[in-house]
């Protein structure tokens, strides 16, 4: 038998939305709202920190109010997305995967998703933007308070 | 019989040409060597008494890993190791029973540190088996006696074998980093 | 079974349908290398080093994960795969340290074996490694990460083999590795399955750290000497001493797979407590004394007990840890030399009971557990047994089953490993698995859905039919707090289910089942038609099955357990206890301890000073079980060799010679004189075994607790075998110890909160026979009103509380908790 027959529904087929209903709970995967995960769902919490770490939409560390997760693939780039990771960078005084002093911006350099028809194109919180310019960045931006 | 060896047997030419090599050497020197006033230089890799290397902080170079005990044809090294204060491998006992040993050096061959060597001491005989029975101190001690300073250093350049950095372990080995040859 | 047929390097091999290419492969003798591959898991297809070439396929196939066709030609060594096989092993060996000569693996580590044979002598890539702290911290398993290849079959064999997933893959990419959840100390039930697996040296066992390399140590195939799975345990022996324990592919019963007792509670032979001389008791202490004298003594002493009270008036206990021989002649000894058939064990509280339920219901004197049984149901159904703990290896075919899609149904009022493994827990008060069970019989006959054909004809029929009348679901549900839907539904799976298995273990220390609930159980297997076959109660020692059957019990008029130990009058005189320890393993210590006192004559044959030992009048060491030779019966019925791999320590000699070298003192000479001679008498007695007909009978079997909790004593105290432990015995374990070395008290947090207990604070439990003190654990796996005691631990004294059951009512143990 190369496929182990299983007769019990898994239970790791809920974990993916279990830890996004987490996050979106506690904001990003701490060790509390993992471990609340792997007893709702009865899972042992080295599955379930498991699948946490190994996607990278599960967030390893505390975010800000507003996660701006810009494309940094390879069409993107082409585009000039490289320039606009520096210019936030420079303008919020953070690096890459770090949240400004007063919590409000996270930056995150993304891999691609899925924009590169209108690239460059970054994601902040759940609202996607796309044939960003140098211009238009910080106006989209000014609308997170 | 043909008429060559005919004039041989009939002239005694054999015997001629041996004394002549008796009267040569009458008037050259002995090669003999007035041992054990006159001692040999020992060639290099010459395979002597066994000594364990001391590394220059005075501790043990040996980790014990027990390739010239797998190695050993006449199987006289048995290695004991046990767990350090700090988690670290510590050689309890290295013995060698050198009445079993037949001096082939493949321990030496073997050994991935350069951690075992064969000097050049081969006078060692004695009354009783104990003396011949090698433990870790023995050995510790005929590295100091025999091999102390240059002969030491020098010993691996004149013996061939294949070194632990012959096959380039990168510089951040993690685990033996500390171990490394000193 | 439909074979396939096909090539593989140019020979014709044939396997089942459905089969790997590399099971295919080493099922006919051709390895094909494999880092990620294990028979006990699904393929997983990550290492890559089974790549083989498959005609008309283009590119490298997996052979792991590549089923075999009709006709299919494959080469397994060819240049292209070796070439990718050096690829594969270069990237390995990227950020694999070469510490081989620190590494214990070395020797016997795939990769180093592969790296010889397939690998590069340079490589052409450079990457920094990994530069892990090693983990030491928790008992008995050590990790290296830095060695670690990322095979994941630690993780698969923990997860999805041995049902605990105590670790994963955490994090991503390189930085990936094996570990719990949050870096913390590994605490799970070490069984060391993991260990066996890892097929280079990430992870370690602890114990064997730096102690030897492979090539110093014989290994020896030996039977584990803990429960009655009869496992085969590969005994890494150096210099006489056996340094470490591991399991190994395709030998013994178990097929490699061992619990933590298994694999590392051999050095329980080499605690400090062992005998090494006889010893005499002189003026009140025990001195040392030869082997002569010794048995002089005891031949005397027993001798004038005889004379003057009768040979009724001497009694023997057994042992379930020593072999078949051993068990034989001391009852030969007894029954022969002395002439009493007062022989008994501690069996008697355990699987005595089961077989007197065996007896009762089917009329059988011998009814070994299948070792396959679980694979072969579809319905499961386990009454108040932990069996991945009490049986862990024979537990591990449950968690099998129902992965494989039986239906796995637990009765348990613990939230055990196996109920974490169920598909299905009935969560009921402990102890009432008898009523639970009466109540499904009572719905199946009332829906008619027995076998009626079948079930009228027996035995009895009527007499079950009217007992079960009060066990309506109202009333079941009332007594063991299951729905009355639940055991409606229940009753009705089961009864409908093709084909069923109930399983109970029946361990001494146990306190929440009793003969009623084996009787119940085999009422329910008869009432539905099936075979006896479906009743399985495990026996619970390595030799327990063994001991009962080379007639370690009273055969006709001779006293049974109870009569001898807790009878209120003294008619005992003498008793020789071999390899037994009465104070700490049985119930009730101070009525044991009071009649031990009152004896003329105490011997005790062991191999450690017991607490027993140390009252004794005579002491005689004996040898250990890799001391001496003899046979061992499992569970299952097998009956295999046990060898002397060790030296014997001091002057021990085997408890079979004792008895040889005693009846010769006493003037009667036994005849027997060596293992070989024994053994033949041996098989010739259990060459019987089995053979009689069946007779089915129903027995009614009641629900009654002796004791009940009262508003003095609230709680009930159930005791409880824990997976790292096995009797009293595995507590000299030093390796064993470092995982679980003392008693605690497991109890809800809601009697926590009631009775003001912090966790791990020390309470003190008290029942109307004495009081303990204990370190109180807050669990969520405990019911409410109930707390658990394991019973290992001879400090623990948890027989203080504890009472032997008489009839078939449960002995569960009233108790009041106090903060200390």
């Amino acid at each position: 038998m190369i496929v182990k027959q299983r007769a019990y529904e898994a239970k790791e087929a809920l974990l993916m939305p279990a830890l996004y209903a987490a996050q979106r709970e506690h904001g990003w995967m701490s060790p509390e709202a993992m471990k609340s995960v792997a007893r709702a769902l009865d899972l042992p919490p080295a599955t379930v920190k498991g699948f946490a770490t190994f996607y990278d939409m599960f967030r390893k560390k505390p975010v800000g109010k507003h996660v701006i997760q810009l494309c940094t693939n390879v069409t993107c780039i082409l585009s000039g997305s490289e320039d606009l990771l520096s210019m936030l960078s420079d303008k919020f005084g953070i690096a890459p995967n770090e949240t400004t002093t007063d919590g409000r911006f996270s930056l995150v350099a993304m891999e691609c998703i899925g924009a590169c028809g209108t690239a460059p194109a970054m994601i902040v919180n759940t609202d996607f933007y796309e044939n960003l310019t140098k211009e238009s960045i910080f106006s989209i931006l000014e609308n997170y308070k | 019989m043909t008429f060559n060896e005919l004039t041989k047997r009939i002239f005694m030419t054999e015997i001629l040409k041996g004394m002549a090599l008796t009267l040569k050497t009458m008037f050259t020197k002995p090669v003999t060597r007035q041992y054990p006033e006159e001692k040999r230089e020992a060639l290099p890799g010459f395979r002597g008494l066994h000594a364990l290397v001391r590394k220059s902080d005075s501790s043990l170079r040996c980790v014990g890993c027990g390739l010239c005990a797998a190695i050993c044809p006449s199987r006289c090294i048995s290695i004991y190791t046990s767990e350090g204060v700090d988690h670290t491998k510590v050689v309890d006992r290295y013995e060698v029973e050198v009445l079993k040993c037949l001096f082939c050096g493949f321990c030496v061959e073997a050994c991935p540190f350069g951690a075992v060597v064969l000097t050049e001491h081969f006078e060692y005989s004695d009354y009783s088996r104990e003396a011949l029975f090698m433990t870790k101190e023995k050995l510790l001690n005929n590295w100091d006696k025999f091999m102390a300073g240059k002969k030491g250093e020098q010993y691996f350049e004149k013996y061939w074998r294949p070194l632990a950095e012959d096959f380039g372990t990168p510089e951040n080995q993690p685990v033996l980093k500390n171990r490394r040859a000193d | 079974m439909n074979l396939v047929e096909l090539t593989i390097n140019g020979k014709t091999v044939k396997a089942a349908k459905g089969a790997t290419i590399l099971q295919a492969a080493l099922k006919n003798g051709i390895y094909i290398p494999n880092l990620c591959y294990d028979r006990r898991l699904s393929p997983y297809g990550g290492c890559r080093m089974c790549v083989v070439e498959v005609e008309g396929q283009k590119g490298l196939s997996a052979a792991c994960s590549t089923q075999i066709r009709e006709g299919m030609v494959v080469f397994t060594e060819t240049p292209v795969v070796a070439k990718s096989r050096k690829a594969v092993l270069e990237l390995l060996l990227l950020h694999h340290p070469l510490d081989c000569p620190v590494c214990d693996k070395a020797g016997e580590c795939k990769l180093q074996d592969m790296a010889y044979k397939y690998g590069s002598t340079s490589n052409r890539f450079s990457a920094s490694r990994k530069d892990e702290p090693e983990r030491l911290d928790s008992p008995v398993v050590e990790r290296n990460p830095n060695r670690c290849i990322l095979c994941g079959l630690c993780v698969r064999i923990c997860q999805d083999h041995q049902g605990v997933g105590a670790i994963n893959f955490i994090g991503r990419g390189f930085k990936t590795k094996i570990s719990p959840a949050f870096e913390e100390t590994l605490d799970c039930e070490f069984c060391g399955q993991c260990i066996d697996v890892c097929p280079v040296g990430a992870l370690g066992s602890k114990t064997y750290r730096f102690m030897s390399r492979v090539w110093y140590m014989n290994e020896e195939e030996m039977i584990c000497p803990y429960c009655g799975c009869g496992c085969t345990t590969n005994l890494s022996v150096r210099q006489g001493k056996i340094i470490r324990g591991r399991g190994k592919e395709g030998v013994g019963i178990n097929d490699g797979d061992l619990c933590g007792k298994g694999r590392y509670g051999f050095d329980y032979i080499y605690a400090e407590n062992r005998l090494k001389t006889p010893m005499i008791r002189k003026e009140g202490n025990l001195v040392r004394a030869s082997w002569d004298e010794a048995l002089k003594y005891v031949a005397e002493r027993m001798g004038s007990i005889i004379e003057k009270h009768g040979p009724a008036s001497v009694g023997a206990i057994g042992s379930q840890r020593c072999s078949i021989e051993d068990n034989f002649m001391l009852q030969k000894f007894m029954r022969e030399a002395v002439g009493t058939d007062n022989i008994d064990s501690a069996a008697r509280f355990g699987y005595a009971k089961a077989h007197k339920a065996m007896e009762k219901s089917f009329g059988s004197d011998f009814m070994p557990i299948g070792w396959e049984a679980p694979l072969n149901a579809k319905f499961l159904l386990v009454i108040e047994s932990d069996i991945t703990s009490a049986m862990p290896v024979w537990g591990l075919n449950f968690i099998l089953a129902r992965n494989n899609g039986a239906h796995l149904a637990v009765a348990d009022s613990k939230e055990t490993k196996l109920v974490r493994n169920s598909s299905q827990w009935i969560r009921l008060v402990p102890g009432t698995g008898v009523a639970l069970l009466n109540g499904m019989m009572k719905v199946i006959i009332d829906e008619g859905l027995y076998d009626k054909e079948k079930a009228q004809g027996i035995q009895n029929f009527s007499a079950l039919e009217s007992s079960l009348k009060d066990y309506t679901p109202a009333a079941v549900s009332a007594i063991t707090g299951v729905s009355e839907d639940e055991i409606r539904n229940l009753a009705r799976e089961y009864s409908s289910a093709k084909s069923r298995l109930v399983a109970m273990t029946s361990g001494a220390s146990e306190n929440i089942k009793s003969l009623n609930t084996m009787l119940a159980g085999a009422n329910l297997v008869m009432l539905l038609g099936d075979s006896p076959d479906t009743l399985q109660i495990p026996a619970e020692f390595s030799n327990t099955l063994g001991m009962w059957s080379a007639g370690v019990r009273p055969a006709e008029q001779g006293k049974e357990m109870q009569e001898m130990l807790y009878a209120k009058d003294a008619s005992l005189k003498a008793l020789y206890i071999m390899g037994e320890n009465p104070i700490v393993t049985f119930h009730d210590v101070a009525a044991v301890e009071n009649t031990l006192k009152g004896m003329e004559l105490l011997v005790v044959q062991d191999i450690f000073l017991t607490d027993t030992a140390k009252m004794a009048d005579v002491v005689l060491p004996a040898c250990s079980w890799a001391e001496k030779d003899g046979t061992f019966m499992s569970a299952a019925g097998a009956v295999q060799k046990i060898r002397k791999i060790v030296k014997e320590t001091g002057e021990a000699i085997p408890d079979w010679e004792i008895f040889v070298r005693l009846s010769k003192a006493m003037g009667k000479d036994l005849g027997l004189n060596s293992v070989a001679e024994i053994s033949a008498q041996v098989s010739e007695k259990l060459s019987t075994l089995g053979k009689n007909d069946l007779k089915l009978s129903f027995n009614p079997a009641a629900y009654e607790l002796i004791e009940n909790s009262s508003s003095e004593f609230p709680m009930l105290l159930v005791t409880a075998n824990i997976l790292q432990h096995s009797g009293a015995l595995s507590s000299l374990s030093r390796n064993l110890d470092s995982v679980v070395s003392d008693a605690y008290l497991e109890l809800s947090p809601a009697d926590a909160e009631k009775y003001k207990i912090i966790n791990e604070s020390y309470v003190k439990v008290i029942s109307k026979r004495g009081e303990i003190l204990l370190k109180a654990i807050i669990s969520n796996e405990v019911p409410e009103k109930t707390v658990f005691v394991p019973i290992h631990f001879a400090h623990a004294k948890v027989n203080t509380l504890t009472y032997p059951a008489v009839n078939g009512g449960i002995p569960l143990v009233p108790v009041r908790i106090e903060p200390a």
